[in-house]
């Protein structure tokens, strides 16, 4: 018998101890999505306490096995064939926040956001910038190298 | 409407005395003064009365960001603090200042690019500005009387954690006129005293929490041409850092080895994180460090003049020998301190604090002026005068008017103030502890000290150390290359070799691109990017600026006509300057300093070729030599036709 199991995803690793947090990550993410800036519609998010100094970072880890994309109803949350990405087709989410229950990491850690259009909430994740050359803007940008992607195969 | 980039498009007015909200569209002031200082200078001239008292409800308190604030840009995060500046000495004056942080780049995402307050309350209030434009005037009676870190932290748990804050701490609240406005955990608008405005209005803070969830159009801050902007931050990148990580932390501080955790820290949102490089001055955070003496533990950025709450020495030939050396985390705990209290650092240690302990070696202090031993090396030294300053207890009630009002109260010590002219610390002036220009290179300084309103070393002459020096990212470039860079800028090379000639030149264009590096805004600190170790002539790109303006607006700029508008603003300043008194005579209120023997060479200004040179500077500025007025004419090429009517009117 031939079992096909889900594709495994490549993913973003953050190096705290680099991190300064100037949050080049998120306006890079912004801006190469949605074509402006703004942390809230990134889909790496950026927690920059210059209080105790604490820099830290969350973005989806691409799970081994997806609850976001096997619990949603309508089949918008796809699987990226090159990066293995598990990312929300935009035309398709009917903003019914499942995949925001069946994320392990949420609700204390942001990794499933929405906009808003014309009252209508469209969520968003980390697709690993799957359709840039380039890979992933937010790792490329990063001027303290603090952000690295790691491919399929790299994940231990 | 027309879509809206890089601006969010609305400027938030408060009036405090009658509890009025209104807005009013930036548009109707970017087209032709940009953002941040530009926009800030065309509200004073239209709405500030000259010569009214600073902490009147007649003054305005202006907060202004760019188009660039808040946006994939190198150093952005800035936001400009302007209005009638109480630290101004011996009459306070129209001046800005600008800080770091994220604030300015929150109150774009909730959709204003500046909040211009008005009146004054008669109780303790704060403004909150939430979601899409959503503004709240609310009480302030519990914040009154709090830190500015304990202020911030209160508001995060009243109105959730990412709310950012600009506030005031008791230093404020009490008038001290050199009292700074804090966000973050040490990111301030610092000269001009504009912490003690916001307590003369009972104004305790501005909180802004932008939606992170559920960003509609108006949180989003809309770039023309998002690829073009990618480019250029490659380009900037590469210039800057030439590919490279970030080096390693130095493991030794102010000549002591580190034995505590620090980093790297983006004191300003999108800094590519240059600060250091190695160097003591730099931008780092330190993390958990237990303060023995205090029983605290100790966390925070210490940048810039604070590393010397740590250690300092004068030169070898100072006339009065100052060394000292404290704990890190002590001194770390001081720096927190004045933060926490509001009390700007540049003007406390660069000026109050030297001129007391020379005047303590002179044995010009009476034992009974001071509770206290003059004892550097002693952290409860510093705690008690920060102390007394803030809630003007003592003599600090005299320090609380800034240490030129205290002196003249005291009728002591004037010779050993180490001030430049308006108010203002030595800074880049080539005399005292942070001279750091030898001759011939102080005489540009000189001449940015005498045309401007403050202190000009935070928004306007670093980009000249950068390049004859080698200064924050730059490291020391060959002669050559930096007089093949100042010939190409500047149109001679003399602009940084011979003794008088040529420094007007660069110090016109300096204030120029000051004016368009806190309009955008940027940092200082990074543009322009006259130098870089990257390249192979040492050159960098003057013309970045422009770009990254034009990338996110959609306007085309040539960098000649970028370069107009920053005369343009500049031009306006002086305008405002004039109206509140200013000509040639106090423009030449630096000679004195300036007369002093330099820190290196004991070189001292010469009065009659600096004249000259001030002559040469208001020619090239289209200015009149003798009352040092602009012209109608070069008001009028400048597009400032209704300014120049009325100056001449």
């Amino acid at each position: 018998m031939n079992f096909q199991s889900v594709q495994q995803s490549g993913v973003i690793k953050y190096f705290p101890e680099r991190c300064t947090g100037c949050g080049v990550c998120e306006l890079a993410c912004a801006l190469y999505h949605e074509g402006g800036c703004n942390p809230g519609l990134s889909r790496i998010h950026l927690i920059n306490d210059s209080f105790t100094g604490n820099h830290s970072v969350e973005v989806c880890v691409q799970c081994f096995s997806p609850g976001c994309y096997y619990i949603c109803p309508v089949n918008a949350i796809e699987i990226d064939p090159e990066t293995g990405a598990r990312y929300i087709s935009e035309g398709k989410c009917i903003g019914c926040e499942k995949c925001v229950e069946a994320c392990p990491l949420m609700p204390e850690k942001q990794i499933i956001r929405f906009k808003k259009n014309d009252n209508k909430r469209l969520f968003f994740k980390c697709d690993l910038c799957k359709d840039r050359v380039e890979g992933p803007i937010c790792v490329e940008l990063c001027p303290a190298s603090a952000l690295a992607y790691l491919k399929a195969g790299e994940r231990k | 409407m027309t879509e809206q980039y890089g601006h969010s498009g609305k400027i938030l007015r408060v009036n405090l005395s009658n509890d009025k909200i209104w807005t009013e569209d930036t548009e109707k002031y970017a087209d032709k003064f940009i953002g941040g200082r530009g926009i800030a200078a065309k509200i004073a001239w239209e709405e500030l009365r000259p010569n009214i008292d600073p902490f009147s409800p007649q003054n305005k308190l202006v907060f202004m960001t760019g188009p660039l604030t808040g946006v994939l840009s190198p150093g952005s995060g800035r936001t400009t603090v302007a209005g009638i500046a109480p630290q101004v000495y011996p009459k306070p004056w129209y001046t800005r200042s600008n800080m770091g942080g994220r604030f300015g780049s929150e109150l774009k995402y909730s959709g204003f690019d500046g909040i211009i307050i008005e009146g004054g309350s008669e109780k303790p209030v704060y403004i909150w500005i939430h979601d899409e434009r959503e503004v709240e005037l609310l009480e302030a009676d519990e914040l009154w009387g709090l830190d500015t870190f304990a202020t911030q932290k209160e508001l995060m748990k009243k109105h959730g954690k990412e709310t950012m804050s600009a506030c005031i701490g008791p230093a404020g609240e009490n008038l001290v006129r050199i009292a700074v406005i804090v966000t973050a955990s040490g990111d301030v608008a610092g000269q001009g005293g504009f912490g003690a405005v916001m307590g003369s209005k009972k104004l305790k803070a501005i909180s802004v929490t932008s939606m992170r969830d559920g960003v509609q159009k108006i949180g989003n801050i809309n770039v023309a041409d998002p690829k073009r902007l990618v480019e250029l931050w490659r380009k900037c990148a590469k210039l800057l850092q030439g590919g490279r990580k970030i080096p390693e932390v130095p493991s030794s501080f102010m000549g002591a080895e580190v034995k505590y955790e620090r980093k790297y820290h983006a004191c300003s949102h999108a800094c590519p994180g240059l600060c250091g490089r190695g160097r003591d001055y730099g931008s780092f955070i330190w993390k958990d460090i237990p303060s023995k003496r205090y029983h605290t533990i100790e966390s925070g950025q210490m940048m810039c003049i604070a590393p010397n709450f740590v250690a300092f020495s004068t030169e070898k030939e100072a006339d009065v020998k100052i060394e000292y050396q404290v704990n890190i985390p002590e001194a770390l705990k001081i720096k927190n301190l004045s933060d926490m209290l509001g009390i700007n650092q540049w003007d406390f240690l660069g000026g109050l604090f030297l001129w007391l302990v020379t005047c303590h070696k002179k044995g010009l202090i009476d034992k009974k002026l001071l509770p206290c031993p003059v004892d550097p090396s002693d952290p409860d030294f510093w705690v008690r005068l920060l102390h007394m300053i803030a809630y003007r207890e003592g003599v600090g009630d005299l320090f609380a008017d800034g240490v030129l009002r205290a002196a003249e109260k005291l009728g002591k010590g004037e010779e050993f103030l180490p001030y430049v002219t308006c108010g203002f610390a030595e800074h880049g002036a080539g005399r005292g502890v942070w001279g750091f220009f030898e001759y011939p290179f102080w005489i540009v300084g000189a001449l940015l000290w005498s045309t401007d309103s403050r202190d000009p070393f935070s928004d306007t002459g670093h980009g000249y150390a950068r390049l004859v020096y080698g200064f924050h990212y730059v490291l020391p470039l060959e002669t050559d290359q930096v007089k093949n860079i100042a010939k190409k800028l500047w149109g001679s090379e003399k602009a940084v070799t011979d003794d008088y000639e040529h420094k007007a030149q660069p110090a016109i264009w300096l204030q120029n691109r000051g004016c368009l590096t806190s309009s955008l805004p940027t940092d200082d600190w990074v543009f322009p990017i006259i130098a870089s170790n990257f390249t192979e002539d040492g050159s960098g790109d003057t013309s970045l600026e422009g770009k990254l303006y034009s990338a996110v607006t959609g306007v085309d700029y040539t960098e000649e006509k970028f370069d107009r508008v920053g005369e343009r603003i500049f031009n306006l300043e002086r305008v405002i300057a004039v109206r509140e008194g200013r000509n040639r005579e106090v423009d030449e209120k630096v000679i004195p300093f300036f007369n002093r023997p330099d820190w290196t060479r004991r070189i001292r200004l010469d009065e009659h070729k600096f004249r000259e040179l001030l002559d040469e500077y208001y020619k090239l500025r289209g200015w009149d030599a003798i009352t040092g007025w602009p012209t109608k004419s070069k008001l009028e090429e400048l597009h400032l036709t209704d300014v120049a009517s009325k100056l001449y009117e």
